[in-house]
């Protein structure tokens, strides 16, 4: 089924890099969902998602909450039988997500990965209080984890006066990958 | 002496500077060397793959450039996740000779000769191998539940450490110096890392299962080898007695401040005022010598 998004996929420069691992091994064993820590938290069982793009259905897979849920831990991916990278497929329809703007709403954790870009871009490691500041006026969610936050400074582990310095060599790359995309390559 | 690139990562600068300082106190004290490139940036932490894949495989390959360009042939990167980024990124380039000319191009550097890159664990394990009596037996109190969590130990098929669903490298290296390690449910579990961020009420039940499974195996602490596992189990623990009314009080150690410990790093060069759950009463509170259980 040709949709919008699944011409977008094919057409993305972006996605040329992003070997897929085809889905069209699976047999519906689940073992992917049976190991799945994040399960509960998901709209979408991994069986399912990558039955749906077995069938080319990626629109309910790229308005998922499910793929934002992932944390990429890879049991999926290490328990099964059939070897389908499942783990780097919801890593394409991330990708395919964010750059299409089908991103579910509500996704906190997609504006905590533009967050540690943004940070990654100034200072080229991650640096506590940019990130947690940027983090924090996206989502416009202060409160969340204060107390941990405290705890953290009152043992010194988090340091907001000292920030990392030189992010150049990582600026150049970033300019020259989105050359790159941007040729289509 | 053999010398090493060292690629400590944001996490071991920042909030776990505690691994960091007892890695290099352990690494001086077992006379291997640590060269650290002082240039390196960020590995991506898995973040910027989901944005833009090149990217996400141009920014490791970039940072074991720098190693390559400062001639070492091995780099040593002790937080499991930019372990997970290089090892993916090589073996991403190893499938696909286009994909590896245009990064080539990209970080403006070749990448025929690749940099081995290797964690603490297998580094110590390599080092160690021949090494007599490396034991103490000022920790004999200590039962250590060994934690090993995702990204070190899969895929197996791209990092190629251990055993992905019965690791044993940590427990090997942790009984070497006389510290007794259980084997119990949850080594490989996940601890929900980063989604702590969005959800961390999840992750609260995802951390007690893994306290209980510890609690479960007699463990009186663990031993980690990531910064994230460490802060879900350490950091939230409080909370997770909070929520579930339990009263868990579990140190958890980094593995290298536990092995620095049994080679006569002193108390200050472990970085254990930095931890939430107190571990000084367990390790420190212990009298040299004490017998065994």
């Amino acid at each position: 089924m040709e949709t919008p998004v699944t011409a977008a996929w094919k057409e993305s420069p972006a996605l040329a890099h992003l070997k897929v691992v085809s889905p069209e091994a699976c047999f519906q064993c689940n073992r992917c969902t049976a190991g799945c820590p994040l399960l509960t938290a998901m709209d979408l069982t991994p069986a399912r998602m990558v039955h749906h793009l077995l069938l080319g259905e990626w629109e309910p897979v790229l308005r998922s909450k499910a793929i934002w849920v992932c944390v990429h831990c890879e049991t999926c991916t290490a328990r099964c039988p059939q070897e389908v990278d499942i783990s780097k497929l919801l890593q394409a329809a991330r990708v395919i997500a964010w750059r299409s703007g089908t991103v579910a709403p509500d996704q906190a954790i997609a504006t905590y990965f533009a967050s540690f870009l943004e940070n990654l871009y100034l200072y080229g490691r991650s640096a506590e209080l940019p990130l947690t500041l940027i983090c924090k006026l996206k989502s416009e969610n202060y409160f969340q984890d204060f107390t941990l936050g405290l705890r953290l400074i009152a043992r010194g582990r988090l340091n907001f006066f000292s920030l990392p310095r030189g992010g150049s060599v990582y600026r150049r790359l970033y300019d020259r990958v989105r050359q790159k995309e941007a040729a289509g390559a | 002496m053999k010398r090493y690139a060292y690629y400590p990562g944001c996490s071991l600068e920042k909030m776990a500077q505690e691994y960091d300082v007892s890695f290099r106190n352990l690494c001086d004290r077992l006379d291997i060397g640590l060269e650290e490139m002082h240039e390196w940036f960020c590995c991506g932490a898995g973040m910027v793959g989901n944005i833009s894949p090149l990217l996400g495989l141009a920014v490791p390959l970039k940072n074991l450039a720098l190693a390559h360009q400062r001639g070492l042939a091995q780099l040593v990167s002790p937080c499991a996740a930019c372990y997970n980024q290089f090892k993916r990124a090589q073996h991403e380039v190893a499938a696909d000779a286009k994909l590896r000319a245009d990064l080539e191009q990209i970080i403006e550097y070749p990448l025929e000769h690749s940099v081995e890159v290797l964690h603490p664990l297998e580094m110590l394990e390599r080092e160690l191998d021949g090494r007599p009596n490396l034991a103490h037996e000022g920790v004999s109190h200590l039962r250590v539940a060994c934690y090993y969590g995702c990204l070190l130990t899969r895929p197996p098929k791209v990092v190629t450490f251990d055993n992905c669903e019965d690791p044993q490298s940590m427990d090997r290296l942790l009984r070497r110096v006389g510290i007794e390690t259980l084997d119990w449910s949850h080594k490989t579990a996940c601890c929900g890392a980063f989604y702590a961020m969005v959800n961390p009420a999840k992750v609260l039940e995802l951390a007690r299962a893994i306290l209980e499974g510890a609690a479960q195996s007699g463990a009186n602490a663990f031993a980690v080898a990531c910064p994230v596992c460490h802060l879900n189990l350490d950091a939230r623990q409080p909370e997770v007695n909070q929520t579930y009314g339990t009263n868990f009080n579990l140190p958890v150690f980094y593995f290298s401040q536990l092995m620095a410990f049994t080679q006569g790093v002193p108390a200050e060069g472990l970085g254990l005022w930095r931890h939430v759950v107190d571990p000084q009463p367990l390790l420190l509170g212990a009298p040299v010598g004490a017998s065994p259980r």
